[in-house]
């Protein structure tokens, strides 16, 4: 998971949409569930959606906004407040807008061409349809060439969806937020408890290319957020009882912290010369905070898989050019590999 | 001229599809349904051409209701992304009227 405090933390919390700085052993993070995939079933005008997890301790309030009649667009305005104590939902992280009320308006784009029929080799589907109803005669997915195709010339598969489909499948988008985040701390020297609200924002674009079994993606999101100052023993002056007069505090105000991230990446799992998919998979990703510049390599390179094929571990090749040691090898185990963000 | 109805009921993360019928885009609406003129006549036999495109993880689905507007229903298989093409799915499915 992403460390409080790392470049990770700061990559990740625009609003789950981008990719991290290296971390040892720290699995590279998706995007967030809030994905295109929201749009099936949402009707063309707006509606109001309620979903609340015990996970995250947030309400979610979401208005799907009009687009017209295209599924490629989606508009939405997210509203979350912290539900499960305000305690909880202010840790001493970088995550500020993740944890506080926060507003996002969200525009997306996912454009996908239509197969091109003019492309398809005919050879090839009717070689696998014929190949197709031999053996299966009274499945009538066999009228689909991309049935036959995958199942009796796997091999040619991927190659033949790079026919149909030659330009792939686009996914871009903006999302803007608006934070407001609570701050407890202490006067160091008299204990007095102080209480401090501040207003956080972010901005950021992304934009990913998909095709058969690879993606190329690109980011950036600037955020300017507060973050509580680290805990710390705090005492009275001069006390004689230290056990019952000490307590873990914030001595300090909260600080403003910037962060402008740019990032660019791939994703591509491997197939073996028969078609089917081999055990490894690479994520490499750059990643350059403009504010701190820092430049960052993370190359997770999979090969473990688990129980259901889906690969889970590997190893991971790091660089931070802030780091003494700015090169890293580590071994990890985490979220399962996949294409899609 | 035929006017087919086009119903689609994505499932499994499905993010994004598109179709087309003998060369020609099907509009289709938020509600996943769309409408398309072909060349022949209902329950004529003439045989045509459905492409469809898809982006989603590997096993999510596509299932098609079309019916022809003589009300008879045109067989279609349902379609889906398999792993070794993730995240995309594509090809052509032959139907007649």
């Amino acid at each position: 998971m992403i460390r409080p405090g790392s470049l990770a933390a700061a990559a990740a919390l625009i609003a789950g949409t981008f990719l991290a700085l290296p971390a040892a052993a720290e699995p590279v993070p998706g995007r967030a569930a809030d994905t295109p995939a929201d749009r099936f079933g949402v009707p063309a005008g707006a509606e109001l959606q309620f979903a609340a997890g015990t996970d995250d301790k947030n309400a979610t309030f979401r208005l799907a906004l009009p687009t017209g009649a295209s599924q490629a667009d989606s508009f939405a305005l997210i509203l979350a407040t912290p539900i499960a104590g305000l305690k909880d939902a202010k840790p001493a992280s970088l995550d500020a807008l993740a944890n506080g009320s926060r507003a996002t308006l969200r525009w997306g784009h996912f454009g996908l061409p239509p197969s091109q029929d003019r492309a398809a080799p005919r050879e090839l589907e009717d070689e696998a349809k014929s190949a197709c109803s031999a053996a299966e005669p009274h499945n009538n997915q066999c009228s689909d060439s991309g049935y036959a195709i995958h199942k009796y010339k796997l091999a040619e598969y991927r190659r033949y969806l790079a026919h149909i489909l030659p330009v792939g499948a686009t996914d871009y988008g903006i999302d803007a937020t608006v934070g407001i985040n609570d701050f407890d701390w202490s006067d160091p020297h008299t204990l007095i408890p102080q209480k401090v609200r501040h207003t956080d924002w972010s901005i950021a674009a992304h934009i990913d290319h998909y095709i058969p079994g690879a993606a190329l993606s690109a980011s950036i999101a600037y955020q300017r957020a507060y973050q509580a100052a680290d805990e710390q023993l705090l005492c009275p002056a001069g006390t004689a009882n230290p056990a019952a007069d000490c307590k873990m505090g914030r001595a300090a105000a909260p600080t403003r912290k910037e962060s402008l991230l740019l990032s660019a990446g791939g994703r591509y799992r491997f197939t073996k010369a028969d078609g089917t998919l081999s055990n490894l998979a690479v994520a490499p990703l750059v990643t350059f905070d403009a504010i701190k510049s820092v430049w960052g390599v993370d190359v997770p390179v999979y090969f473990v898989p688990d129980k259901d094929g889906s690969l889970t571990g590997g190893i991971r090749f790091g660089y931070r050019s802030d780091r003494k040691d700015k090169f890293t090898v580590s071994a990890f185990v985490g979220a399962a590999f996949s294409i899609l963000q | 001229m035929a006017i087919l109805t086009i119903k689609a009921s994505p499932s499994g993360g499905l993010r994004r599809y598109t179709l087309s019928i003998d060369g020609r885009v099907v509009s289709m609406h938020a509600d996943n349904s769309g409408t398309a003129s072909v060349a022949g006549d209902c329950q004529d036999r003439s045989s045509h051409r459905l492409g469809y495109a898809m982006v989603g993880p590997a096993g999510a689905k596509l299932d098609f209701s079309i019916s022809c507007d003589d009300g008879s229903q045109i067989d279609v298989p349902g379609v889906e992304i398999y792993p070794e093409g993730e995240p995309l799915g594509g090809g052509f499915i032959e139907f007649q009227l």
